[in-house]
């Protein structure tokens, strides 16, 4: 019985019997018979438009273009080819198809608004066309004397309509199912992603706007037949916004959506136009209040009535069964490499943006079947490696070659696609798609279905099954039903290496598949990352240094995009230029008297205060339960290793994050949920990682905008920063690291302040420039309170009243610098190598 | 001949700079707060509607008060309609621009009526100035001027004032911005504003050259989105060049193939955007790709 009723509520079977219905239902409001045959061929315009919308992700204004050509086509063929109005139908929809391929190839290629904007050029181009062209097109007055020789009675023509119409439907309900379908909802998520899993998105999101302009076309085509005559105006850029209406009023998310929204577009503006001209008011109205409050349209409502809120319904809910036993990924089989061969080497790669030198001259060999990190402080150009090497960003030098062949110049996907496979930085996974689906569609790249167009994706046992093992493997196999976006940190980290492992890759590079994870975490995905080095090759970035030193085989570390060290764990953690790099031991030393005379300060009031905060971004917090507090006149310390939470405290402290509980007090005042600028105006002032000093503003002109009265008054601005001054009408993208750090600092400095906060300021500066900043901050230790975050650890205690140490989102130690200079027990414990 | 083509120069530079006016607002809209305002035109339409109705009350003051009214307009619409979309999907506020575009060019039908109105340029700027080859009506002459001295103002106020610096700051990174202690919320709404005001003063200009009828809105936003893409998003300069590029190539092919006169843009993008992906002057923006 359950699956009969399945089958009565399939979509493409509620929208044949609504549409069967329609001619009688619609006169009884009021409405002529031959509306519905109007409704049926939008809702398959809507629908073929929302195969690139709702799916793809690609805002098309070209639906309409489809639309009057294929019309145009259709009706010129029915007048001078065939006069047979099957073959016209056919014609129109073609000539809509190759139209589709052309435009295409023309435009794929550009990303975001630029596609969107073409595609609008393209459909004002086509209404020209048509518009202008009178000899063929009939201009104004369109082409006429278009007879409808078969079917003629409106019925029988209606019926018709709807059987096309629901093989259309069923078709693209097909297509949605199938393996290219869920690739291209995968594109919709995360482009870049897909991309990395070996696929090529250009020639799928080709392949979806051909389909989408075919279907569009078909409809185009029974369009024609429907009124016997075609008109230019479909083509205007009004109308141009008819399918976007449909589709908003229905739902965008929502596989009939486009139906309901045809179903209401159009009876609507029927009923209304009788009533009165400027029905369109109504109408924009109405659009207005859909967008403002359910964006889904009518299908978002109906959702939220039966309680399932904000979930889409582009494709069937269902994930197939678990099978009976789950096994683990069977991975001997895919050691395809002889132990201790190179395969990855990397010669004289070098990458520089602009005068900032990213990577200069590396030389790296990785080894078959080895765990091989790369670890360096922040900055050092770990990440971009990663990028370069992936294809995901381009050099300035150097060769890689994988497996013994030169990929220096190969396609991302294709590098994939020969066994390199990568999690990411920050979580990259499909935000609206289950944690299933996510690694289905992953392990789906193997599989020479891959792009099958009709063949039901869930129905391909290998891939499944694979999708299992993986998600066991990794252990999140109860959350397979779960959307992505649901899921808490570490089950996405989890989720990360599932979906680099699902392509059967011959190394893996991970890019801190740790961050943000607590120790019953760490411990598991370490384990995990330990037994995959058995039968892959992993090449991984991370900073949690004392798993790192008991994981690897091999290290590198990297520092300000130099190698300055290779070898053996122990050898690592006791080489002396390791520890220079991480603990900044580089000896800049301040004098020693201004550190004890502020030792001996007795207990000062409390400036700023913040008690138990939790915060992070998305679902999972980064931040637990953070204490820390910064008194009156102190410069306070918080050190720790990269991707503990330093910089996410300090967002939280200005407000740029919102904190999920806990308290920030200010001078007495409540600030834990003010916005940005109301929390500089109380007085606190942030020099931000990386200085995001505004480029295209001059010197000057980045101080003179932060200015307010109270603040520091430009000369004496100059006077801590005479390089500044020389600089002054100097252009913020041509500036030195040093001079953007220190237009940075004086930018803080422009308002009144009486706190400010420090990210990272000495970060990819010569030492130098650093020992020139650290003076310039230690002018302003009367001035005002610092609290600075920092992990050259060495620089900073010498300077600081007090300091905290953060581990994985959580404050481990707090206490004065002097006795943590001192302390190198646990200097080396929780900051070094 | 040739003084046929200089004279369809001329008038092409003043094309030009219309479209210019009517594309800086847009452009300006779009490097601040990231929406393609597709509303542009019906804020253009208003301007020249406004413009005729206070026209027979206030004589000249219409020509100040008509932008004013619309800017007016345009905040009120940004604080009601479109802050509760920002942060949410893009593609919403996309959509919701769409919307007040066919909801205002349908109330300028129902108030004004769908007939189109004449509008005459004051006597003082009627007849003709003949110079050499060339012959242009003084009333474009004066258009020309007028949209100069906007335009440079307008380059004035963005490079030397408060306002300007915060506006180019903000395209780049308006979350600094606001941890800079400025309220981006008030800015947003100051800049759409602005832009909406400015697409005003380019309707009230344009009313005597093109006839004011609700459709004007389209023959204004499609030119827009040309000229900014043309010269590349964000761009000042870019949409100068662009706008007389385009202004001038229209007014050519009115004369040579008048078939193709609307055409000739959208190919011209077309073009130029297959050949350089962000347009003439365009900068490389995360944001928009």
């Amino acid at each position: 019985m359950k699956s009969v009723r399945k089958w009565l509520l399939h979509p493409v079977v509620v929208a044949g019997v609504v549409l069967a219905v329609l001619p009688f239902v619609l006169p009884r409001i009021g409405s002529s018979a031959s509306l519905a045959t109007e409704i049926a061929i939008y809702a398959l315009y809507g629908l073929g438009f929302n195969l690139l919308l709702g799916y793809t992700g690609l805002v098309s204004f070209g639906a309409s273009a489809f639309f009057g050509a294929a019309s145009y086509a259709a009706g010129l063929a029915m007048l001078h080819f065939f006069n047979n109005i099957y073959l016209s139908i056919i014609f129109g929809t073609a000539t809509s198809a190759v139209l589709g391929l052309a435009i295409g190839l023309l435009i794929l290629r550009r990303r975001g608004i630029y596609f969107s904007l073409l595609t609008l050029a393209f459909t004002q181009l086509f209404y020209e066309i048509a518009f202008k062209w009178t000899d063929v097109t009939g201009g104004e007055n369109g082409l006429q004397g278009i007879v409808r020789n078969t079917l003629v009675s409106p019925l029988a023509y209606h019926y018709f309509v709807v059987a096309v119409v629901l093989c259309g439907i069923y078709a693209i309900w097909r297509i949605a199912h199938s393996p290219f379908g869920r690739v291209l909802q995968a594109i919709r998520d995360n482009q870049q992603r897909v991309l990395c899993l070996g696929f090529d998105t250009t020639r799928f999101k080709l392949i979806a706007f051909v389909l989408s302009s075919t279907f569009i076309g078909l409809a185009g085509s029974l369009l024609t037949f429907m009124i016997q005559s075609v008109y230019a105006d479909n083509l205007n850029w009004q109308h141009a916004g008819d399918p976007v209406m449909m589709t908003i009023l229905g739902g965008i998310h929502h596989f009939l959506g486009s139906t309901w929204g045809a179903l209401i577009f159009l009876t609507l503006s029927d009923k209304l136009s009788s009533i009165t001209e400027h029905w369109w008011l109504v109408f924009g109205l109405i659009l207005i209040a859909f967008i403002l409050l359910s964006p889904e349209g009518v299908s978002g409502i109906w959702m939220r009535l039966r309680g399932r809120g904000d979930r889409w319904s582009l494709t069937d809910q269902e994930i197939p069964p678990q099978g009976k036993s789950v096994s683990l990924l069977d991975m001997e089989s895919v050691a395809a490499v002889e132990a201790d061969t190179p395969v990855l080497e990397v010669r004289g790669l070098s990458k520089r943006f602009g005068s900032l030198v990213v990577a200069d001259k590396i030389n790296l060999t990785v080894k078959a079947r080895t765990l091989h990190s790369v670890i360096g402080p922040n900055g050092a150009g770990k990440t971009t490696f990663f990028n370069i090497l992936t294809g995901l960003m381009s050099h300035d030098g150097g060769t890689v070659s994988f497996l013994g062949r030169d990929i220096t110049r190969m396609a991302a996907h294709k590098r994939i696609d020969s066994g390199l496979a990568r999690s990411f930085q920050i979580v990259s996974v499909f935000s609206h798609l289950t944690v299933f689906e996510t690694v289905r569609v992953a392990a789906q790249a193997r599989s020479p279905y891959r792009a099958s167009l009709w063949r039901d994706a869930y129905r391909l046992p290998e891939v499944c099954e694979k999708a299992w093992a993986l998600l066991a493997t990794v252990g999140i196999v109860e959350r397979a039903h779960e959307l992505c976006s649901n899921l808490a940190h570490g089950e996405q980290r989890l989720l990360e290496i599932a979906v680099a492992l699902a392509t059967n890759p011959e190394l893996l590079l991970l890019d801190e598949p740790l961050a943000g994870l607590g120790d019953a975490d760490r411990e598991r995905i370490g384990t995990l990352i330990r037994n995959l080095s058995r039968h892959h090759t992993v090449l991984l970035i991370e900073h949690d240094i004392d798993r790192v030193l008991s994981l690897s085989d091999c290290i590198t570390v990297f520092h300000q995009g130099h190698i300055i060290a290779e070898g053996e764990p122990s050898r690592i953690a006791n080489d002396p230029a390791v520890l220079e790099a991480y603990l900044g031991r580089h000896g800049i030393r301040r004098t020693p008297s201004t550190s004890s005379e502020n030792a001996a300060q007795p207990d000062r009031a409390p400036l700023l205060t913040m008690r138990g905060i939790g915060a992070g971004y998305n679902a999972s917090d980064v931040l637990q339960n953070i204490d820390l507090e910064v008194r009156e006149g102190e410069v306070v310390a918080l050190l720790g290793r990269n991707g503990v939470g330093k910089s996410t405290t300090l967002m939280t402290i200005m407000g740029m994050l919102s904190p999920s509980r806990g308290s920030i007090d200010f001078a007495g005042k409540n600030i834990a949920s003010l916005p940005p600028d109301q929390v500089n105006k109380c007085g606190i002032a942030i020099v931000p990682e990386g200085r995001r000093i505004f480029p295209n503003l001059s010197v000057l002109e980045n101080l003179a905008l932060a200015q307010r009265e109270g603040g520091w008054p430009l000369e004496e601005i100059y006077r801590l920063f005479p390089k500044l001054k020389a600089r002054q009408d100097a252009r913020g993208e041509n500036l030195s690291g040093g001079e953007r750090q220190m237009l940075a600092i004086g930018r803080a400095l422009c308002a009144p302040q009486r706190l400010i906060l420090l990210d990272e300021p000495f970060e990819g500066l010569a030492p130098s420039v650093v020992a020139e900043v650290l003076a310039a901050i230690e002018q302003l230790r009367h001035k005002t309170s610092i609290l600075l975050v920092e992990h050259k650890v060495d620089l900073v205690l010498d300077f600081a009243d007090r300091a905290y140490i953060m581990v994985n989102g959580q404050i481990v130690y707090s206490g004065e610098s002097r006795v943590l200079r001192d302390d190198m027990e646990t200097q080396t414990k929780f900051l070094g190598v | 001949m040739t003084e046929l083509i200089v004279s369809q120069v001329v008038n092409g530079l003043v094309l030009g700079f219309l479209y210019v006016l009517i594309a800086i607002g847009l452009s300006i809209i779009f490097g601040m707060l990231g929406i393609v305002n597709f509303a542009h035109g019906v804020y253009f339409a208003l301007g020249a509607y406004f413009a005729l109705t206070l026209r027979d009350s206030l004589g000249p003051w219409a020509i100040v008060l008509a932008p004013l009214g619309v800017g007016i307009v345009g905040i009120v619409i940004e604080m009601t309609l479109m802050r509760p979309l920002y942060g949410k999907e893009p593609l919403l506020g996309l959509f919701m621009t769409f919307g007040i575009a066919l909801f205002i060019e349908e109330l300028i039908r129902t108030i004004w009526g769908a007939a189109g109105h004449p509008f005459n340029p004051p006597a003082l700027l009627s007849g003709f100035i003949v110079w050499g080859p060339v012959l242009v009506t003084k009333y474009r002459l004066f258009v020309l001027v007028v949209t100069v001295i906007i335009l440079v103002g307008l380059w004035l106020f963005l490079q030397r004032t408060r306002y300007g610096r915060i506006i180019r700051a903000g395209s780049r990174d308006p979350e600094m911005v606001s941890m800079l202690g400025i309220n981006l919320k008030r800015v947003f709404t100051a800049v759409f504003g602005l832009g909406t005001a400015v697409a005003g003063i380019a309707g009230v200009l344009a009313a005597p050259l093109w006839s004011v009828v609700p459709s004007m809105s389209e023959a204004a936003i499609m030119p827009a989105f040309v000229v900014v893409t043309i010269g590349g998003l964000g761009s000042f300069g870019g949409a100068v060049i662009s706008g007389l590029l385009v202004g001038v190539s229209v007014a050519l092919s009115i004369q040579f193939w008048p078939a193709a006169s609307t055409a000739v843009m959208y190919a011209l993008m077309i073009l130029i955007l297959l050949v350089r992906p962000r347009g003439l002057l365009g900068e490389s923006w995360e944001r928009f790709e």
